[in-house]
Formats: C-alpha cells, structure tokens, sequence
C-alpha cells in the first residue's frame, strides 16, 4: 500500500507542523520531536484516517516512520504484526 | 502612591490587524471589523463576529513548530507577547529568563477545544478524544505557552476576572515589579471564544447585539441605539520594567503606568451596580495609587461595551466623577468585545493614544445617547495633548479595574 506512506507524512505535516522535506522514512518519531502528547495525538489521527489502531508498541520515540507504515499496512491487510523489534 | 512602571513593549493581533501597527491604524480611522455570516456560527440566532484576519495556518507559520499543540488563544498569546519583547528591545535569548515574569489573562480560554472535544466524546466515544483536551483547555496553558517559548522562568500567573482580565493581569504584573518579584513583566491576555456555545451563551444572557442585518453598525459604544456587543478575539501583550531598570538599558519607554485599581461590585453576578460603586472605586483607586485627582484626567478609554447597562452605568460614572468632560473613546465599537482579552488589548491602545498625542473616533457613534453627558469622540480622531489617561474594564463577577497612565515625557 504505497499510499500508506504519503498519507503518514501528510498527517506528520499537517499535524505537527513538520516540514514535509525533513520527514524521511528511516527517521524515528523522537528524531520527529514527536513527544508523548504528540505519539497519543497520531494514533487518534491515524484510527480516524485509517479505521485501525497502531499497537501501542509502535506509538513509541524509538520507532521509526516506515516501521508505522509497514505496521499500518498489515493493520489494514487484516493481519496483527509483529511488535516493532526496535 | 506606587511607582512608575515603564511600558516599554506592545504586542497586539486583533480583528483590526496582525500587528500593533495594523491594528492602531484601523482603530484610529474607526472603521469596524464585524462581519457577517462567520462559519463558526452558521446557524445560530447571531452569527456575525469580529475576527483576526488570519487564517489557522498563517497564524502556526508566524508561531512554527510548537503551535500543533496550541489551542489558538495561546498562539495569539504567542505571537503577541513576541511582538512586544521585540518591540521593548529585549531578547528572549539572552534576558535573565529567572527575573521575567509572565501574567497572560483570559475570560473563557480555549473553549472551542472544549466544545469540539466534548462532542467527540458524546458523538465517537472515548478513544476519539485528543490527548490536547486538558492541556489546551486550562486557562493558565497560554501564559503556559508564553513562558515557554520566551524561556520566561520567573513567576507564571493567569488572572481570570472575565472581561477584566486584561487589565488584571497588567495590575498583577504592576504589582509583581513593584514587590521586586522580577524585573521584566511580560503582561496581558488572550480570548478566541468565538464559539457556538459561548456566543449562544452570551446571547441567552441577553449581552449580544442582535443587528444581524447591519452587522458592520452593530457594536455602537454610548449610542441610543446600541443594542449588546458583538464577540470578538485578540491579544494584547505589554512588556514592563521598572523605570530604573528601562533607563539603565536605554529603553524607549512608550508610557507610565501610574496607577491601577481593582474592585468588586459585590453585587449580581452580571449586572453592574445600579449606582456604579465599585466602578467608581477602582478609578478612585486607581488615581490615588497613581497620586492624582480625578481633574487630572485628560482622556478615557472606556469599557464601552454597547450593551444598554454597560455604558449606562458607565457614562454615568464618568460625568459624575470626571465632570471636566475628558475626552472618551470605547475601542469596542471597532473591535468588538475580545472579551478576557479587552483589557491588555485597551491598555495597549491607551498607552499609543498617549504616546501619539491621537484620540480614535467611537466606531458607528454620531452622539452619544440623550443623557450621556460625556464627550465621546465620534468620526474623526482627534488630535489631543494627553498626559494622563485612563482605561476601563469590568466583568461578569461585578470585577472592576482601572489602569491610570501617563505620557512618558
């Protein structure tokens, strides 16, 4: 779903005011500046955008934007995951 | 009699403009700023309102990164308050942030995020309820704000005496200078109230204009005709410095504060006093603190709300106590009433009616009601040597404060 990934970046960006040229796939929420109020705000925003809930394991500092995206997309696929090994 | 402080910095974003500069030239032309149909309140009995000109997004771009989590009182707050440091001549990055106090008022706070997110709960559950909802919604999160984007470490207040917050929040700040608590001030307050609930709740309590066809004429401070006042949002930020510290730094010092009164009416919880006591005490406060007499007084900026017991009451007080007729303006009838944030924002324009020699007109006022016997200053500024001013504010809670002011030199 390479969709998944325009829309992470679009929430990031209109969200949290990110520019859209800082967000890169292998950066963490934390190198973000997403805090805890920011990580509990995207997964409100992403169940509303997506119809599913991130694992509370992935609305975490450490992880990474492609880590919610590959997350979001078994989500969406009907699959559970596994929680994110970082 | 208290000292002197400095008014060495102006922060204003109101329906009038961006910016002090913006906002001083359209309430010195006395042209209103309501306008019709706001999308806020689509639907509702009165849906007009006075608004500042800038959309969510220009206003985050002014802010940057921080303002996601900013309910859009205290991005006002924020950028007013930037604008006064910068305008005193101070740096955020290299002041004493220990010694800078922040008092940033409000009447209502954040309650578009209040009423958003109580729908959410009622209508989606309780998932679909942001984690913002608190932190947005106290009414001390844009002094909150102001504190932390100027790295102000000193005391932290946010006074709430509803459409007198302003000028209590200036008072306290006054107060905290003069007990040597800090040695910069940053003061004022915040108000983006323009709510369905809080503009059906103002209208239930019978306080609104209801002229939904002429809605540019609605806000008319001392006209006959006036009818209730109309909402509106805004900020206005003060920086203030003992005036030792301001000369030792070479600052420009915009006017004095003189003098600053607070009283209760003790009296209903929304309607002034009949015989206007405890108005007439915060002014006589207010000019004892400062060491003058009520001929002293050169020019009001009154509270001037046009609603009928309001300017009553108020125009009453001033004949009575101030009979040499000074001159009196009420920036309502350009602003509309910014509620919580009236007050700083008056203050703000007391302070450059002072520093300019400048009088603005009373928007959409050709006299002033049969039996007003005051001279209100109607179409065109007026050109006036004013050395001492003072500024109006009252609120529901029957709170009363006058801020005396005085031409720096």
């Amino acid at each position: 779903m390479p969709d998944t990934y325009d829309t992470i970046r679009s929430i990031l960006s209109s969200a949290f005011r990110i520019p859209q040229d800082e967000i890169r796939p292998d950066l963490t929420l934390e190198q973000l500046d997403l805090d805890s109020l920011a990580l509990t705000e995207l997964v409100l925003i992403v169940h509303e955008r997506f119809g599913v809930k991130i694992d509370s394991a992935y609305a975490s500092r450490s992880t990474t934007v492609a880590q919610v995206v590959d997350h979001l997309d078994t989500l969406r696929a009907g699959d559970t995951g596994a929680v994110a090994s970082s | 009699m208290t000292e002197p402080v400095a008014v060495t910095g102006l922060g204003l974003i109101t329906p009038a403009g961006g910016n002090t500069g913006a906002t001083w030239d359209t309430v010195r032309r006395g042209a209103g700023t309501a306008a019709a149909h706001d999308p806020a309140l689509a639907g509702l009995p009165v849906d007009f309102s006075c608004r500042v000109p800038l959309c969510r997004d220009d206003l985050d771009r002014r802010v940057g990164r921080t303002a996601w989590r900013m309910s859009r009182n205290a991005v006002l707050a924020v950028l007013a308050a930037r604008e006064a440091v910068h305008d005193a001549g101070l740096r955020a990055r290299t002041w004493d942030g220990d010694r800078v106090a922040v008092v940033i008022g409000c009447g209502l706070g954040a309650d578009a995020v209040r009423e958003e997110q109580a729908r959410r709960l009622t209508e989606r559950g309780a998932d679909m309820v942001s984690a913002l909802t608190i932190p947005q919604i106290i009414p001390n999160m844009a002094a909150g704000e102001v504190s932390i984007d100027l790295g102000a470490r000193g005391p932290g207040l946010a006074p709430s005496t509803a459409c007198a917050s302003g000028a209590t929040a200036v008072a306290v700040a006054r107060d905290l200078l003069a007990a040597g608590r800090c040695d910069i001030a940053v003061a004022g307050a915040t108000e983006a109230a323009v709510t369905p609930l809080a503009t059906t709740g103002f209208w239930r309590a019978g306080a609104l204009s209801r002229r939904t066809d002429a809605v540019t004429g609605a806000s008319r401070p001392f006209a006959a005709d006036r009818d209730g006042f109309v909402m509106a949002e805004g900020a206005g930020v003060l920086v203030l410095e003992r005036t030792a510290d301001a000369a030792t730094r070479g600052a420009r010092v915009r006017a004095l504060l003189v003098g600053c009164g607070s009283t209760s009416d003790a009296h209903h919880p929304t309607a002034p006093a009949p015989d206007g006591r405890g108005a007439e005490a915060a002014l006589r406060t207010a000019l004892e603190d400062a060491g003058l007499a009520p001929h002293d007084v050169d020019h009001v900026n009154a509270h001037g709300t046009s609603t009928l017991a309001n300017d009553a009451a108020e125009s009453a007080l001033i004949a009575r106590l101030l009979p040499h007729r000074p001159s009196v303006t009420a920036p309502k009838g350009v602003l509309g009433h910014s509620l919580g944030a009236a007050g700083a924002v008056e203050a703000a324009l007391t302070v450059l009616t002072l520093q300019h020699g400048t009088v603005p007109p009373i928007a959409n006022l050709d006299a002033p009601a049969p039996g007003f016997d005051i001279d209100c200053v109607t179409k065109e500024p007026r050109r006036q040597d004013v050395r001492i001013a003072v500024s109006h504010s009252f609120g529901f809670g029957g709170h009363n404060v006058v801020l005396a002011l005085a031409r720096a030199s």
